[in-house]
């Protein structure tokens, strides 16, 4: 059989593939969050030197004027305090358990396969944490093989990945994206991931249409099983006392709803 | 469902990326589609689940408007996007693979779109077709299913499939023609190609 009547073949049998299009939710998803990340990085930047000039300050304030360098420093700190990156970046570097984000494996919890995978120097997924989990999904973070801080996003082998826990940059929530509806329940609901500062003890997704629906367990991450017909908005970050510590809109509501099965719409 | 832009000269979308770089917002979601697109439908080549070929769209395109500045011929950009999809395909099958999980690709399961209509060829024919391959196409390597998705999902010739893998032309050749001989094996698919043949 020549090439040639394989390539009718092939080209019909793929004709669903040749014709499909992205939602505007994935659209949305991609220029929300790439956009983030663009923005992350003069941001870090600005960060850092006015963390060096804050730390300069209080040198030369402590030198010249003793205690009055104290609330100088405070400041610089606070100013740095309370962001995700800041969860992560401890953990990344190496320092010891005690300070880790989540809470570790259990001894008989099932794990994604591919995490104890062999390659030079140990597993594939390095100190692995579960972050938070919510319906079935779970979001875990592991120590890749390069080094870097990878998310998994609910077992379904997707995931988001950072060579350093820097690039996640400042603000105390951090919206990592929907997963896979692997574990869709009968109302559809669709999982949504995300990071925490420590200081943020709950949070809230918003929607466009009824009540928010809230998580008040959060300990560095998030599983939020999201209505999406509801058309999700943005989440809120709340500290102990219930004081807003960080928000990030999941731009444009309405496109969320082709997430929504038909009946769940509205 | 958006339609089906019309097919982008390389100058125009070496164009597009110098407005992208520039800050002009359509532009860049102009890309952004692009990008999301072409990975999708080699992704729904490869993955059963839409939903998992809508993640890996999302992780191409959002590496490729994050590297974009990088991009040395703005010209060149469709055959940059393949490249970035082969790189997470590939690492998505092997994970998979050491999970001794098959997939069958949701460009083939019976709930995929309508078949097209082909001059002389049935529906029915088409449907069987796909069927079969659902199966035989799933049990390939991963390149020579990556080789074959590149080809009859965005019809790239061979160095541009070569350029996508990172190998030689050659090695495309033979990725494509081992593939096509694995699934010619299929007494039942080499009957079918006749019946395409015919029509």
């Amino acid at each position: 059989m020549p090439s040639l009547l394989d390539d009718a073949m092939m080209r019909a049998a793929f004709a669903a593939a040749r014709e499909m299009e992205p939602s505007e939710a994935e659209l949305a998803g991609v220029l929300a969050r790439s956009d983030a990340r663009l923005r992350r990085l003069p941001r870090l930047r600005r960060a850092s030197w006015q963390h060096q000039v804050a730390l300069a300050l209080a040198a030369v304030a402590l030198l010249v004027a003793g205690l009055y360098a104290v609330p100088t420093t405070r400041g610089a700190i606070d100013d740095l305090a309370g962001t995700v990156a800041e969860v992560f970046s401890g953990y990344q570097a190496g320092q010891g358990t005690a300070g880790a984000p989540g809470r570790p494996l259990r001894a008989d919890e099932p794990a994604p396969a591919y995490f104890t995978d062999p390659v030079p120097g140990g597993d594939f997924a390095r100190k692995p944490r579960v972050l938070a989990e919510a319906g079935g999904y779970k979001l875990y973070a592991y120590i890749s093989p390069g080094g870097g801080i990878s998310f998994d996003l609910g077992d379904t082998g997707v995931g988001l990945g950072f060579e350093s826990a820097d690039e996640i940059g400042p603000g105390a929530v951090y919206f990592l994206g929907p997963g896979s509806m692997r574990y869709a329940d009968a109302q559809g609901h669709l999982p949504m991931f995300g990071l925490a500062a420590s200081s943020v003890e709950s949070v809230e997704l918003i929607y466009e249409q009824g009540p928010p629906l809230r998580d008040d367990e959060v300990e560095d991450g998030f599983v939020l099983l999201a209505e999406p017909g509801r058309e999700p908005r943005e989440i809120v970050g709340y500290d102990q006392a219930g004081e807003v510590v960080g928000r990030k809109s999941l731009g444009d509501p309405g496109s969320w709803l082709s997430y929504a099965r038909p009946d769940r719409e509205g | 469902m958006e339609p089906e832009p019309a097919k982008a000269s390389p100058s125009s979308l070496g164009a597009e990326v110098k407005r992208c770089r520039a800050g002009d917002a359509a532009a860049r979601e102009a890309l952004a589609r692009r990008a999301t697109r072409l990975s999708l439908r080699t992704a729904a080549a490869l993955l059963e689940s839409r939903e998992e070929a809508g993640d890996v769209a999302q992780e191409v395109a959002i590496d490729v408007l994050r590297s974009l500045h990088g991009l040395r011929e703005p010209e060149a950009f469709d055959g940059w996007v393949h490249r970035i999809t082969v790189r997470h395909a590939l690492r998505l099958l092997k994970r998979r693979a050491r999970r001794r999980r098959v997939e069958t690709p949701l460009a083939l399961l019976p709930e995929a779109a309508e078949p097209p209509q082909l001059e002389g060829i049935d529906r029915a024919t088409v449907l069987a077709a796909r069927q079969l391959l659902a199966v035989a196409f799933a049990e390939l390597p991963p390149k020579q299913r990556l080789a074959l998705a590149l080809r009859y999902v965005h019809d790239l010739p061979d160095a541009e499939i070569a350029a996508a893998l990172g190998c030689r032309v050659g090695s495309v050749h033979a990725l494509l023609s081992r593939g096509r001989s694995a699934l010619r094996s299929d007494p039942q698919l080499a009957e079918l190609a006749l019946a395409f043949a015919g029509g």
